[in-house]
């Protein structure tokens, strides 16, 4: 079992969507993005292309931060979920320095609220009941585990079932993400990069990710 | 819907579809299904309650409403609009007697009673004296709207003013595309039929990337267009959202669309010769005969149009069913006057626009036009036909749309026919693959027949569209003298009017020897100041109105700085909506997408004292007496969807009220009664699909869904109705306009209502000179929706990540030309002296004749502390007069001339009052 | 550089922040104190300085706080014991330790039962070993970040214990001045050949990573040519290579240096060596993960 994501590229318009749904499921504090919408272009008028990548931590199969951790916080679990056991993490900054794609934060001003100044809404505060966040602990991506372990446990099948896949893939409008298991051959997530020639991002970072990219 | 207390715990039902670290108590988690209020798109969503607070926006998986399953960011962030601290919770009146752009409203909290007795009795008066002293407007804000049909402008209609003003409309969405789309498609906007296209033109269009209107489902079906491989050619000045997702991004001047649009006509007639004989013959008035005198030549008895029958070499009624071949070429002597059928002439007027003149005003390149109308004509596969669900149908794979970009100038109307005549010719209209209009044909509800919407034939044979908004866009109503502050009746082919927030509306209202003052402006979520033209000539105009009330969820520019009492509105995630959308030809799923009815519920209860605004017009209704005429209102209006009464619209139908037969109208609210929102739901409900489909099925459903029809979808080859690609219309118009319009003083370019579609230069490229060097438009983003999205803290974060969203974009090289770079702050000045500024950010994907501004930002209001001063207001630049105004859309001028320089700090914030910029 | 624009993360070439900005910065300290404490120690070891092998024991105590500074739970510090088996970080914290732990004893010994000779022999020894690995486990924490190209070279270790052991050698020379004159001058050769040594290290490091990678020859023409030319070559090139080296031939030649001139050359070497930390972390750049303009 080794979850993974296949980003199509075409579809995706940077609607930042993915970017918010994270932010909304995970109760994220200002400034903190587990996911990001990288947007630039390559070419010289005319001929321009704009280029759109959402991108997130890759869930490496040979992860550069896990062997960094000199803690043992950030870990990997079997289903190849890399995250990071906040008790434990000092916050060396080791895995924010190591990870070639800069995709782990540092969660430091535990007073970061949305509108400074004013009260916090009902939304932060009932987040810090149903997702607290530690400050001084490096943060990422963690493919929402929690919803895949829950949904699994009801019987339910992620990336296939809405409410056991993470939130950006089944929040994206163009459906530019999928999500599956890359260890089963017939599965969909694997057909769809096998068909449409998929790649990892960077692949020279020689981390082997989890996440293929369709151009 | 019942809301679950701590006290209530329902029982123990596993967290799932939620990110929860630990075991937090949990005492309701509920996904309620309703629609989003973010911008017009409506699309339709669930909202997950935990323990009585929103938590989650997701787009509704289960039917086509919306992405099916996804959602935009402005949709999840509404979560913050919600719970936004700055939010107007009680009625305000102002104690602060100035009135201005950054004046201080010194708020101070009234009663509801207070409040709405103080209202009704300014309303009373007016009412008694002349009920047009009454202006009334808005545009949907979140929580303000839409209920197009049902509150947005009915209260002000019903109680008799014809003042409605949208602010900046025209200048956000298309006047002259709203004419178009309405003439051609019986829809009040066109979309590329992305399941079947193969060959997409953009012009100035963001559709399936950016656009409000029908944003969820056309991202989700333009992401399918473009994974299976659809070409998608972006004419645009800038390379961001179409331009970015284009197969090939066209850099385009500004206003120059309808002229490319021309050139590929006259290319694919007159070169290559393709089109679609057919189509031309017998859906539009390609073979109808034209005199002289440039309009049709009419049976004597019938007055009917003429056409030649080539067959039987006579000429012959256009609907005379012995015609056995319509003509479309030559030239016929008919009631003694020469003619020709207008196909000829049309042919031979597009002659002149060659792709090297085209080159020189767009500065496309001739080759370019050539090559696209070359690949685009062979993608049309005229001819060609496809089985959908058993049916034959013409197959069309290409389709042209324009939107605000391409006719937001001064040749809107012209320039949006330009490209509606492209798609016309080789018959991509309303078949599968091309052009297609939002749902213009539903054939009602399975169960029940209701909900049922027709295009007909009336006069001359034009498509006529069985319900629209606001104005029938066929038969085209006579042209009067300006009697209202929009004067939009002298020319009824406009869609909105800028007037009368305009610097020359005074000149031509003293003229007419002004018959009458405003004296009362009521206005729903608009942010009339900063997203109109010109905040100076509109604070003007609000200035001087001695009574303004205004519904809002949220401070905003126009609140703070000239309301007189403000009514704090619920938010869409607190509020019943009905009516989502304005029927079906308004922002329904295209195609073979399912037909959708859904309704809006509160996911929370509304807190404070915030009410939804239709209870509140209710409840001046009842003060004012004038309750049975709203319920009324209703009553024909519901009844309308399913042929019994049909009307045109709604404010317009109110308008026509005495047309239309009482017996034929449903008495769904009884004259006396006082119903809540929630059971006019019901009721309207039970009449369209059934009484299993009332608002407790629709409740827990979200929405009433059945299949559509081939023929629904692809209406076009079932309905006896042709089309006006010869504007006869505009010419028979012209001289009543000219006539009417000299009573006022008013002065319009003549020679644009002309029935030969043709392009004219726009006025932004007029005004070029060699110091005013550049063009500077602005352009809808992705994440934004009028100016209430930039308070939200979510969308602040992420344009903040965004390299354009912010910041003032310009070519590199032209950047560097100008001595500037990344970062610097710049001023940009138009002719007339306007100015704003703001951070460059250079970007080789623009054309180097242009400055670019995303969004409507630059807020300055007190009570938005997170919009404040982000971005750059572009509306500043904008002239507000007819001089600017398509004269037969009067869709206004959306682009400027600017000259560019270096400047210390932020002056249009001078005086705000906020922190020094 | 560091201030890059929130829409040029990862789309610009960008500095990294996390090893250098506010808490960051004692990293560098550690990093530095690391290299100098166990040159020190190596260096009073050979020579048999009691004092300067307290005064590493010193340094190390010192680079331990400013590791400890440099996190944001310090009392879960003990939790960095837990993963040396890939962690360079935990890693250097066992060393850090052990070396601290080792010295202690060795010091006590050699302060109060002298006569223990063979226990202090061995604890020099392995106390000298740790020394070396927590000068040169520093280089190894930075070359091991194959995400930061200038970082990720062999020479780098070399690099930290190179310089590590000449301010080493350079505070020695400070508690021997006025002592044996023999050892004074051994001393000073030592350091003249050491400093050589990294003057042609920095510039084979500098050569060698050029021609490494797009990022990395971008980070060595900001530490030569750009933003960083000013740290560089005043804070490493002026003040740990040339002053001392000049300070050092001067000597040479003139037969004695006047303490006032060797004082200067040693503070000149310290503040070199804190200059080069604070030169390559702040020159570690991350490759865009988008196509450059």
């Amino acid at each position: 079992m080794r979850w993974g994501m296949a980003i199509e590229l075409k579809r995706c318009v940077g609607c930042y969507e993915c970017v918010l749904a994270c932010k909304a499921e995970h109760f994220l504090p200002p400034d903190i993005f587990w996911n990001r919408v990288l947007i630039g272009e390559t070419g010289k008028y005319p001929t321009v292309t704009k280029l759109i990548y959402n991108v997130r931590c890759n869930q490496c199969a040979d992860p550069a931060c896990v062997k960094v951790c000199p803690t043992g916080a950030t870990q990997q679990r079997e289903d190849g979920i890399v995250w990071v056991d906040e008790d434990k993490c000092v916050g060396c900054r080791y895995c924010m320095i190591a990870c070639p794609y800069q995709m782990r934060m540092m969660y430091e001003d535990e007073n970061a609220q949305y509108f400074p100044g004013q009260e916090l809404t009902e939304h932060e505060k009932i987040g810090k009941e149903l997702y607290p966040h530690q400050p001084g602990v490096v943060q990422k991506c963690v493919f929402c585990k929690e919803r895949i372990d829950a949904g699994i446990e009801a019987g339910l099948t992620p990336g296939v079932d809405r409410e056991a896949t993470p939130a950006c893939v089944i929040s994206c409008p163009t459906k530019a993400i999928h999500f599956g298991d890359l260890d089963d051959p017939n599965s969909e997530i694997n057909r769809i990069i096998k068909e449409k020639h998929g790649h990892p991002f960077h692949p020279e970072f020689d981390t082997d990710p989890s996440i293929y990219y369709i151009d | 819907m019942v809301t679950p207390t701590k006290d209530k715990k329902p029982e123990n039902k596993p967290v799932i579809g939620m990110s929860v670290k630990g075991n937090p108590e949990i005492w309701d988690d509920e996904w309620v299904k309703t629609t989003c209020g973010g911008c017009y798109g409506q699309c339709t969503i669930r909202a997950h309650r935990v323990n009585g607070v929103i938590v989650k926006i997701n787009g509704e998986p289960d039917n086509d409403f919306g992405p099916r399953g996804g959602i935009c960011a402005k949709g999840e962030a509404m979560i913050q609009a919600l719970y936004d601290p700055n939010r107007y919770n009680y009625p305000l009146k102002r104690t602060n007697p100035k009135k201005g752009l950054f004046e201080d409203p010194k708020w101070e909290r009234i009663s509801w009673d207070e409040a709405l007795d103080e209202i009704a009795k300014r309303l009373k008066k007016i009412r008694a004296e002349n009920p047009h002293k009454l202006l009334h407007g808005g545009t949907p804000g979140p929580g303000s709207g839409p209920d197009l049909p049902l509150g947005f402008g009915v209260f002000g209609a019903v109680f008799g003013t014809k003042n409605w003003y949208v602010g900046g409309a025209g200048l956000h969405c298309g006047s002259g595309s709203h004419m178009g789309a309405g003439l051609y498609h019986a829809s009040w906007s066109i979309v590329p039929d992305f399941k079947y296209c193969n060959y997409a033109i953009q012009m100035g269009s963001n559709k399936g990337t950016a656009s409000g209107h029908s944003m969820g489902f056309n991202m989700r079906l333009a992401a399918d267009a473009r994974s299976r491989g659809m070409k998608n050619v972006v004419f645009d000045p800038i390379c961001n959202f179409g331009g970015g997702k284009a197969t090939e991004w066209v850099p385009i001047l500004p206003g120059t669309d309808g002229l490319v649009a021309m050139a590929m006509v006259n290319i694919i007639l007159n070169e290559l010769e393709v089109y679609d004989v057919e189509f031309i013959k017998m859906k539009t008035n390609g073979p109808y005969l034209i005199g002289p005198d440039g309009k049709y030549v009419r049976d004597k008895e019938t007055n009917k149009p003429m056409v030649w029958d080539a067959k039987d070499n006579k000429a012959k009624t256009f609907n005379d069913p012995s015609i056995g071949d319509f003509a479309i070429f030559g030239e016929y002597e008919v009631n003694g006057v020469k003619c020709h059928p207008s196909f000829q002439l049309i042919k031979d007027h597009v002659k002149q626009y060659t792709p090297e003149a085209a080159e020189k005003e767009s500065t496309v390149p001739a080759a370019t036009v050539r090559r696209i109308a070359q690949e685009w004509a062979d993608a049309a596969m005229i001819g060609a036909t496809i089985e959908i669900e058993g049916e034959k149908l013409p197959f069309r794979p290409v389709s042209a749309v324009m939107f605000r970009g391409g006719q937001g100038h001064t040749n809107s109307a012209q320039s949006y026919c330009a490209m509606c005549l492209l798609n016309g010719i080789v018959g991509a209209m309303d078949v599968p693959g091309g052009t297609l209009g939002w749902p213009a044909y539903v054939e009602g509800h399975p169960d029940t027949g209701r909900f049922r919407v027709i295009p007909y034939a009336c006069k001359d044979g034009m498509l006529t569209a069985g319900t629209f908004m606001e104005h029938r866009p066929w038969p085209i109503e006579d042209s009067q003298v300006p009697y209202t502050f929009l004067m939009k009746e002298l020319t009824p082919t406009a869609s909105f009017s800028p007037h009368p927030v305009t610097s020359d509306f005074d000149k031509y209202w003293d003229k007419l020897g002004r018959p009458y003052e405003i004296e009362m402006a009521m206005i729903f979520g608009a942010n009339m100041i900063r997203s109109t033209q010109s905040r100076e000539i509109a604070g003007e105009f609000w200035g001087k109105i001695p009574f303004i009330v205004t519904f809002n969820i949220l401070p905003n520019e126009f609140c703070e700085g000239y309301a007189d009492i403000v009514l704090p509105d619920c938010h869409p995630l607190e509020a019943y909506c009905l009516f989502g959308t304005h029927g079906p030809f308004f922002n329904h799923p295209i195609g073979m997408e399912g037909w959708n009815f859904p309704i809006r519920q509160p996911v929370v209860q509304p807190q404070y004292e915030r009410r939804n605004k239709l209870e509140v017009l209710w409840d001046l209704a009842d003060r004012l007496d004038m309750r049975a005429e709203m319920n009324n209102y209703y009553n024909v209006y519901f009844t309308s969807f399913g042929g019994e009464a049909l009307i045109g619209g709604d404010i317009d139908s109110i308008r026509h009220l005495g047309d239309i037969d009482p017996k034929k109208v449903v008495q769904l609210i009884g004259p006396d009664e006082k119903i809540t929102y929630a059971e006019m739901t019901d009721r309207a409900l039970k009449f369209y699909f059934g009484d299993e489909h009332g608002l407790e099925y629709v409740s827990e459903h979200g929405s009433v869904n059945w299949p559509k029809k081939p023929k629904e979808a692809y209406w076009r080859w079932y309905v006896d109705v042709r089309i006006p690609i010869y504007m006869e219309h505009i010419a028979e118009l012209r001289e009543d306009v000219m006539k009417n319009a000299e009573k006022a003083g008013i002065e319009l370019d003549w020679e644009q209502f002309t029935p030969l579609i043709s392009y004219f230069p726009p006025q932004v490229g007029k005004e070029l000179s060699g110091e005013y060097d550049l063009y500077c438009f602005s352009y809808r983003d992705i994440l934004h929706n009028g100016t209430y999205t930039m308070e939200m803290p979510w969308l602040d974060e992420v344009s903040r990540l965004n390299p354009y969203t912010y910041n003032i974009t310009m070519n590199t090289a032209m950047a560097e030309k100008k001595g500037l770079k990344d970062g610097d702050l710049i001023c940009l000045e138009s002719p007339y002296g306007r100015k704003t500024t703001g951070t460059l950010k250079t970007m080789q994907g623009q054309h180097p004749q242009t400055v670019a501004i995303s969004a409507c930002s630059g807020a300055w209001a007190k009570g938005a502390p997170i919009a404040y001063g982000k971005g750059t207001n572009f509306n500043i630049l904008l002239e507000s007069d007819f001089k600017h105004a398509c004269p037969v859309s009067w869709s206004q001028e959306t682009a400027a001339t600017v000259k560019v320089y270096k400047i210390d700090h932020r002056i249009e914030f001078d005086g705000a009052g906020g922190d020094k910029l | 550089m560091s201030q890059i624009k929130p829409y040029d993360f990862m789309v610009k070439y960008q500095q990294q922040k996390d090893w250098i900005d506010g808490r960051g910065n004692f990293i560098a300290f550690a990093f530095f104190l690391g290299g100098i404490s166990g040159g020190l120690y190596l260096a009073a070891a050979y020579f048999d300085s009691l004092l300067g092998m307290f005064v590493a024991w010193l340094l190390s105590l010192l680079m331990g706080v400013s590791y400890m500074a440099h996190l944001s739970h310090p009392f879960r510090s003990w939790r960095m014991f837990m993963k040396p088996g890939t962690s360079w970080i935990a890693r250097g914290f066992i060393f850090i330790m052990l070396f601290i732990g080792l010295t202690t004893i060795q010091l006590i010994l050699s302060q109060w039962v002298p006569e223990a000779t063979g226990a202090i022999t061995v604890l020099k020894v392995l106390a000298g070993i740790f020394a070396f690995a927590q000068s040169i486990y520093t280089g190894f924490a930075v070359s091991y970040v194959s995400a930061i190209k200038v970082w990720n070279s062999a020479i780098v270790p070399i690099l930290f214990v190179t310089c590590g052991l000449s301010g080493g050698l350079a505070i020695l020379l400070a508690i021997t001045m006025g002592g044996d004159h023999a050892q004074l001058v051994m001393l000073e050769n030592v350091i003249r050949v050491v400093l050589i040594a990294l003057a042609i290290i920095i510039g084979v490091y500098l050569w060698n990573t050029t021609y490494s990678s797009t990022a990395a020859s971008d980070a060595v023409k900001r530490l030569i040519g750009g933003s960083l030319a000013l740290l560089f070559w005043i804070g490493v090139f002026l003040f740990g290579i040339a002053i001392p080296i000049i300070i050092s031939i001067t000597s040479y030649f003139a037969g004695e240096a006047s303490s006032g001139l060797l004082i200067t050359a040693i503070v000149s070497e310290i503040i070199g060596g804190l200059a080069l930390r604070f030169a390559i972390l702040k020159a570690g750049m991350y490759t865009p993960l988008l196509p450059a303009e």
